[in-house]
């Protein structure tokens, strides 16, 4: 398993008491698998991936990613963990933007113990994503599509294990959507790493084999919670 | 990408800040170390052996109205030695050889200044060196050797466009209106070859061609032929060495008796010069103090640059976080960006600073004949950098723990 989380909860610390937001008795990810993540806005699908991706400590359960206990790392720990294992995309402001698109895909495995940048390397996902022309240009001078075509070839550049998308398409049109899924499905498979999608668009969930309903995910959200 | 390399793209991506800082730090350290360069040369300058004079006879008054004037022609002799008295001193066991001069002429601005010719060929203007008149060291002509002959310093003789066989007629003062000794014609035969010191601004004529002047008077010409009655503005005196070169210690002796006389004193310049730094200390102070707040300014110039950057930058630190970046990392990126920051404005502005000091040594060269050196290694120059690239440290120091407690999920993600 790539993904294993048992007893999940989240509690926001309120005057009034803790208000629950996650609360996820059991959910598994195989390795390779490609997953989407579907619900509607505020549900705490994003929340969900940032406790994946051990940006954000869970009140309390276990999540296991790659075979590791998450958080029983320090946190400068989990940072190199994530830069090791783990890919994120955003909706948006996913590139840095005094970086070219080379540098941006480079910066990528910067931060991965043991991936070395490669520029060779660094170009063919750029070709294989259609921007290898566009190397040289910066985030201010391509479309948002663009952007998150760079996006995914940084995120494929270190090897991840795991790739966490957290409504890639959100700032797109239905066409180039479909576009950036296709494109990230296939990179993932070529790529042997898993893939989780988090999304509310029902045109995107449709294009995977797996699709989690997070309202049926969440008890919090099905007794009522959410965030 | 290398940890330089994303220090180098964060700089250049801000690089109107960056250029700014620089620059900002340059000019406060290019100001504090042209001004430590320059106060240390000027002491070196006033103090570098006392101008090779271990002492000066001149007549009662202000030691250092005395030194100024005899060593760096400025200011007026208070009054006159006695010959009698000055060959007198001559005859003490400690004195090695005197130099008589006569104070008090001038021409176009510049001191003439009557003198023995022995100063030509004993005097050592610094340890060892004597004037030269040889073409090879950018002199031209001879020493003066009749009565109507002058030298000019070579400073005096670049401003004043003196070469061998010019001819001028003395002031008889130093002041602007005093009158010209219109009848006496004295023709230049020499100019000094550079020396870096006061003497370039000076211009020499013999000694006795001082009293055959037209003008002074019959009591005045009489000194010429009668010794008992022959007066000088002071001597530069050679005392004797002991073992290493060390001054005879009984010169301080022959200073005591010479000052408990009522015809003259002894000055040691080296005695009297650092008073003159004492008093004109709070000056010094003033300068650095203001230099100092300027270099502070450009440092704290570089603190808001680097928080304003910061601010701007909480989105990109965030997605390097995101990207495997640690905490210290980002912290370390900062610092960096601050190190780079710092030292280069420290580099540049001891570069600006040695130009400043070689523009400026000129124009103070032209004004006092004092060399100033841009190669010279200042105090500042040895504890700028490290101390700049501390306080930049500092400076960096506030922006970067912000950058290590960055909240990546606040800066970063969109809300669903």
């Amino acid at each position: 398993m790539i993904v294993k989380i048992k007893e999940l909860l989240l509690e926001y610390r309120t005057g009034a008491g803790a208000f629950p937001v996650l609360e996820i008795p059991e959910w598994t990810i195989g390795a390779q698998e490609q997953v989407v993540i579907f619900g509607p806005s505020g549900s705490g699908k994003s929340t969900l991936l940032n406790i994946v991706a051990g940006l954000l400590p869970p009140t309390g359960g276990s999540v296991e990613v790659c075979g590791c206990e998450l958080f029983g790392m320090s946190e400068s720990l989990r940072d190199k963990f994530r830069g090791r294992n783990l890919s994120y995309i955003f909706q948006s402001f996913n590139l840095l933007q005094g970086y070219t698109a080379l540098e941006n895909v480079l910066i990528g495995a910067t931060f991965s113990p043991g991936a070395r940048p490669d520029r060779n390397q660094a170009m063919l996902l750029l070709e294989r994503v259609g921007l290898a022309h566009r190397h040289h240009h910066y985030p201010s001078q391509m479309s948002i599509g663009e952007q998150q075509r760079v996006t995914i070839a940084r995120a494929l550049v270190k090897k991840p294990k795991l790739i966490l998308a957290d409504e890639p398409t959100g700032s797109l049109d239905p066409h180039h959507s479909g576009e950036v899924v296709r494109l990230l499905r296939e990179a993932c498979g070529e790529h042997n790493c898993a893939l989780v999608v988090v999304s509310h668009e029902t045109i995107i969930a449709r294009e995977f084999e797996r699709q989690i309903d997070f309202r049926q995910l969440n008890r919090a959200q099905a007794d009522g919670g959410g965030k | 990408m290398k940890f330089r390399q994303i220090v180098l793209k964060s700089l250049c991506h801000h690089w109107l800040s960056t250029a700014l800082a620089i620059v900002s730090i340059a000019l406060g350290v290019a100001l504090l170390d042209s001004v430590v360069s320059l106060r240390e040369q000027t002491h070196r300058n006033f103090t570098q052996e006392g101008l090779g004079v271990d002492a000066i006879l001149g007549p009662k008054g202000s030691p250092l109205q005395i030194v100024l004037n005899a060593l760096y022609h400025l200011e007026e002799m208070p009054g006159k030695v006695k010959w009698t008295y000055y060959k007198k001193v001559l005859s003490s066991e400690v004195v090695e050889s005197g130099i008589p001069f006569i104070t008090g002429h001038s021409y176009a601005g510049f001191r003439v200044n009557a003198i023995d010719e022995n100063f030509f060929t004993s005097f050592e203007y610094l340890p060892g060196q004597h004037f030269s008149f040889a073409p090879a060291d950018g002199g031209q002509g001879r020493a003066f050797s009749g009565n109507k002959e002058a030298v000019a310093g070579h400073e005096a003789a670049r401003l004043l466009n003196i070469t061998p066989g010019k001819t001028f007629n003395p002031t008889c003062g130093v002041n602007a209106g005093d009158p010209v000794h219109v009848n006496d014609t004295i023709t230049f035969v020499g100019i000094m070859a550079p020396t870096g010191t006061p003497h370039d601004r000076a211009i020499y004529i013999p000694l006795k061609s001082f009293y055959t002047l037209g003008g002074h008077g019959g009591e005045v010409q009489e000194m010429a032929q009668n010794e008992e009655h022959r007066e000088i503005s002071g001597a530069y005196l050679k005392i004797k060495r002991i073992r290493n070169g060390v001054i005879h210690p009984g010169i301080q002796d022959l200073k005591y008796s010479i000052n408990q006389s009522s015809q003259a004193q002894l000055v040691i310049p080296n005695e009297v010069l650092p008073r003159l730094f004492s008093i004109i200390g709070w000056v010094d102070l003033v300068i650095m103090g203001i230099a100092l707040l300027v270099t502070l300014l450009a440092l704290l110039f570089l603190f808001i640059a680097l928080l304003s950057a910061l601010r701007e930058r909480r989105r990109d630190l965030a997605l390097l976080r995101c990207l495997g970046a640690t905490r210290r990392t980002v912290m370390g990126l900062m610092l960096c960006e601050s190190l780079f920051m710092s030292a280069a404005g420290a580099a540049l502005g001891i570069a600006l600073g040695h130009l400043i000091v070689s523009i400026g040594g000129e124009f103070i060269r032209a004004e006092t004949g004092l060399r100033f050196s841009a190669a010279y290694v200042s105090t500042a120059d040895l504890y700028i950098l490290p101390v700049v690239i501390l306080l930049g440290l500092l400076a960096g120091a506030v922006p970067a723990v912000q950058a290590y407690r960055l909240g990546v999920l606040k800066n970063l993600t969109p809300i669903s």
